[in-house]
């Protein structure tokens, strides 16, 4: 026991070597077939999918992990006015807080900022713009009173494909929210009536996300942290869990790909959806 | 008020080793107050040029639910929690006065407990995150980051463990007090209301290293007397006493199964998913 | 100096789009708006340039490569890039970093970084008036300016937007006012088609928008950022399309680099 280095040292002199000698590592993985953690290019990380985790804070949560990456969700309810161009809908609003906590490259807060808002950025398009639920189910009275929720994502650990497990956890959370009845009084004001049962909010779509890194013609699902600072080429997909639908697709930077390659990236997807639905039936089963 | 006898604590669960990229962390729920404790280092201070001693830095903060909900209860106890800076739950930027002052409590309470001699030149960072408030959470907090502190392997005196209680007068007239052992935040105002209205009572926190029988914090809010404290403070000390129980098995089987070789990990993992569903 | 483009001849229209209800400004489903681009319009800038699309205008400057003014920048490995993106109007929104962030990786992909080391390149762009595939005119700008610093550049990334678009049955009957129902019905691909170069009312009727960067070196995709419900086999179809455009775009870009270089040599 004594002899074999612990597996801390091992990833440190891993970590050590890819950053004196990112040309040497990126070839051996090339050669070698075998990421870091051990997976083969395609294979995922676990996914682990926990609801109603913080049931007396919040009106829906979750706690979404990928391999050793968390994401806590909740949503809160807010009544508030509907936007002037869309008078019978409801809003969606996502904050996303990463702290040094979870890993120490936030300790500044531009270094916060700078990544948390592109992620709040995404996941709320993600959000709104597959209609994930529908808006008008988020109406009171219509030009009047609607639902606006609030989803507020806290990262517990980072270790890369975070965008993926806000999104998940986003999902989860909007999942579990029960909208309580409510009527409105004399004064214009809404009313929430406690004792009848809530409505549980219905989602439209499941849009899985999952990364995916390119190199050297290789595709490598679900990315650890060590593996996004290492590989330039990455993107980001989401498919719809029971069309197989496009949802969303990003690609930022890094070197050109063929269609055949993008077309091999979105095939991939149906890991993470095969997960997902793994996941899901498995949370049924036991309620 | 939830059944629980007077000297006893709410159910415990703790976890080890939550946060990959950390030195040591730890997770700890107590029922609904739930904490999670990531520690970084030691690494080189930038602060000064050269110290004998190493430095423990801590600093505290709220999730966003935290906050929304701790500011929904202030607002049903008529503004208790008022003077609250405004804005939503925005986790990054500068802390908020409540949680400047728990990063003291704690940070006071650890550092009695930590070899700073041993670590010239260094600081180690303690970040305390409170995912759930359901009262009690500076103490969960206390307790949880002494454990990340071990988990990290940094040298320690011994671990510090914490428990806060609630001492009212039950009856009027009678000066007698009573003291309940680890209270929820409904529960924190006395039964029935006893701690209400201007009546006396009030809450006191104990942090404890029952390794040498050292006390290295103590803080209250609320009117007591000097009876009061004097039984307040005993019934923390034993109940610090449990919570340090707790901690210390989970601790030695946390080390046997990472012993164990790989397979150990792994089932914390799934050990910490189990807790945060109950 | 301003080049105005030659009217860029629309692609061979595929048989769908002969079909189509007209856009609001009579393009075909395929037709680019006409840029025009201005090189060098800063004199204080190292490299500058003013590109526009129709309504939409992006002005960017590049400063550098330079000495870092924060040492925390620096990288031993090459040059940094920092891009700022102001807003039309107002102050700057999680959609302008996400935007700075795009236009980032973008240009550190196809700027030799290696021959800088330990230097920063702050790129700003400032949107002038946005009718539309912004990003896309971001892109653009951004990586014109840096043409016009004469910072090496391993190919030519070549942005343009794309919107899909639900039948005009479903959506023009709805109130313009507002945006189409969010039909949560599977789209088709016979049921749908694909404008290039949408504007900001397209965009609004739009149930996905995709904006996609084609390297002028290998014609592979470089960036693409597609929001929104569709078949994976639109996005390859959209990829085809956007080869197409920015063919076109690289004509008019290297003429408008020739101009100005004959232009320069001129006034020498």
């Amino acid at each position: 026991m004594a002899d074999t280095p612990s597996r801390g040292a091992v990833e440190e002199m891993i970590s050590f070597y890819s950053r004196f000698d990112p040309a040497t590592y990126l070839s051996d993985l090339e050669t070698a077939c075998r990421r870091q953690d051990g997976r083969s290019n395609k294979q995922l990380r676990p996914l682990k999918l926990l609801q109603g985790v913080l049931q007396k804070s919040t009106a829906g949560s979750s706690l979404a992990k990928i391999g050793d990456t968390k994401v806590l969700a909740g949503v809160s309810l807010q009544v508030g006015q509907p936007g002037e161009d869309s008078p019978e809908k409801g809003e969606i609003g996502v904050e996303v807080n990463l702290l040094p906590l979870c890993h120490p490259k936030f300790s500044s807060i531009q270094a916060q900022q700078e990544e948390s808002k592109a992620l709040e950025n995404f996941v709320q398009s993600v959000l709104l713009r597959c209609n994930v639920v529908r808006r008008e189910d988020l109406c009171i009275v219509e030009g009047r009173h609607v639902w606006k929720l609030n989803v507020d994502l806290q990262c517990l650990s980072h270790d890369g494909s975070l965008a993926d497990a806000c999104v998940l956890s986003a999902l989860l959370a909007l999942a579990d929210v029960t909208l309580p009845v409510t009527i409105v009084d004399t004064d214009e004001k809404v009313v929430v009536l406690h004792d009848r049962p809530p409505r549980r909010l219905e989602m439209a779509r499941f849009p899985i996300p999952l990364t995916i890194g390119f190199h050297a013609d290789m595709l490598l699902g679900d990315l650890s942290l060590a593996e996004e600072e290492r590989i330039p080429t990455r993107l980001r997909i989401a498919v719809d869990c029971e069309t197989g639908q496009l949802c969303t697709l990003q690609k930022l930077g890094g070197v050109s790909m063929a269609s055949e390659h993008l077309d091999s990236a979105v095939a991939l997807c149906g890991a993470r959806q095969k997960q997902f639905l793994l996941e899901r039936d498995l949370r049924q089963d036991k309620s | 008020m939830d059944g629980r006898a007077y000297n006893q604590l709410r159910p415990v669960f703790i976890d080890l080793n939550t946060v990959s990229h950390a030195s040591g962390s730890a997770y700890l729920e107590m029922e609904h107050t739930k904490v999670l404790v990531a520690v970084y280092g030691p690494k080189a201070r930038q602060d000064v040029e050269f110290s004998d001693e190493g430095k423990l830095r801590c600093d505290f903060r709220y999730s966003p639910f935290a906050l929304r909900a701790r500011r929904q209860t202030g607002k049903e106890k008529g503004g208790r929690e008022g003077g609250r800076e405004g804005g939503g739950g925005g986790g990054g930027g500068p802390q908020r006065d409540e949680e400047r002052a728990a990063s003291r409590t704690v940070s006071q309470a650890l550092e009695a407990s930590v070899q700073l001699a041993k670590l010239p030149k260094s600081v180690v960072e303690v970040f305390v995150l409170v995912l759930q408030t359901d009262g009690g959470e500076v103490g969960a907090a206390i307790s949880c980051a002494s454990l990340a502190l071990a988990e990290a392997g940094i040298e320690l005196f011994g671990l510090v463990a914490s428990c806060e209680v609630v001492a009212f007068m039950p009856s009027e007239g009678k000066r007698e007090w009573r003291v309940r052992v680890d209270p929820s935040a409904a529960e924190e105002g006395g039964e029935e209301g006893g701690r209400e209205g201007g009546k006396e009572g009030g809450v006191v926190g104990l942090a404890l290293m029952p390794v040498s029988g050292e006390v290295t914090q103590v803080w209250q809010k609320g009117r007591l007397d000097s009876h009061g404290i004097e039984r307040a403070l005993e019934m923390a000390a034993d109940g610090a006493r449990m919570v340090h129980a707790l901690m210390r098995r989970r601790l030695l089987t946390y080390m046997e199964q990472e012993g164990g070789g790989e397979g150990g990990g792994e089932g914390e993992r799934r050990g910490g998913g189990e807790g945060m569903e109950r | 100096m301003e080049v105005e483009s030659p009217p860029i001849t629309p692609l061979p229209p595929s048989s769908l789009s002969l079909s189509l209800p007209p856009r609001p400004d009579r393009r075909l489903a395929n037709q680019l708006r006409p840029p025009t681009c201005e090189l060098g319009p800063l004199n204080r800038a190292d490299g500058s340039a003013c590109f526009a699309q129709g309504q939409t205008s992006v002005l960017a400057a590049v400063y550098g490569p330079a000495a870092p003014r924060f040492s925390r920048k620096e990288r031993v490995e090459g040059a940094a890039v920092e891009v700022t993106v102001h807003p039309h109007y107002g102050l700057a929104t999680s959609s302008e970093k996400e935007e700075e962030g795009a236009v980032k990786a973008l240009l550190e992909a196809a700027i030799c970084l290696e021959r800088f080391p330990r230097t920063v390149i702050h790129v700003i762009c400032q949107v002038c008036e946005d009718n539309g595939g912004l990003m896309a005119c971001l892109m653009n700008a951004a990586s014109l300016a840096v043409i016009n610093a004469g910072i090496d550049m391993k190919y030519v990334p070549l942005t343009v937007s794309m919107a899909l678009i639900s039948p005009p049955s479903a959506t023009m009957k709805t109130r313009p006012s507002l945006p189409p129902s969010s039909s949560t019905t599977a789209p088709t691909s016979s049921s749908t088609y694909l404008l290039l170069d949408p504007i900001n009312e397209e965009e609004r009727q739009s149930i996905a928008t995709i904006t996609m960067g084609i390297s002028s070196v290998d014609q592979n995709v470089l960036s693409c950022q597609s929001m929104g419900i569709m078949m994976p086999s639109q996005l390859f179809e959209a990829i085809d399309v956007a080869k197409g455009a920015a063919k076109a775009l690289m004509a008019f870009i290297r003429m408008t680099v020739e101009e100005h270089s004959r232009h320069i040599s001129k006034e020498k």
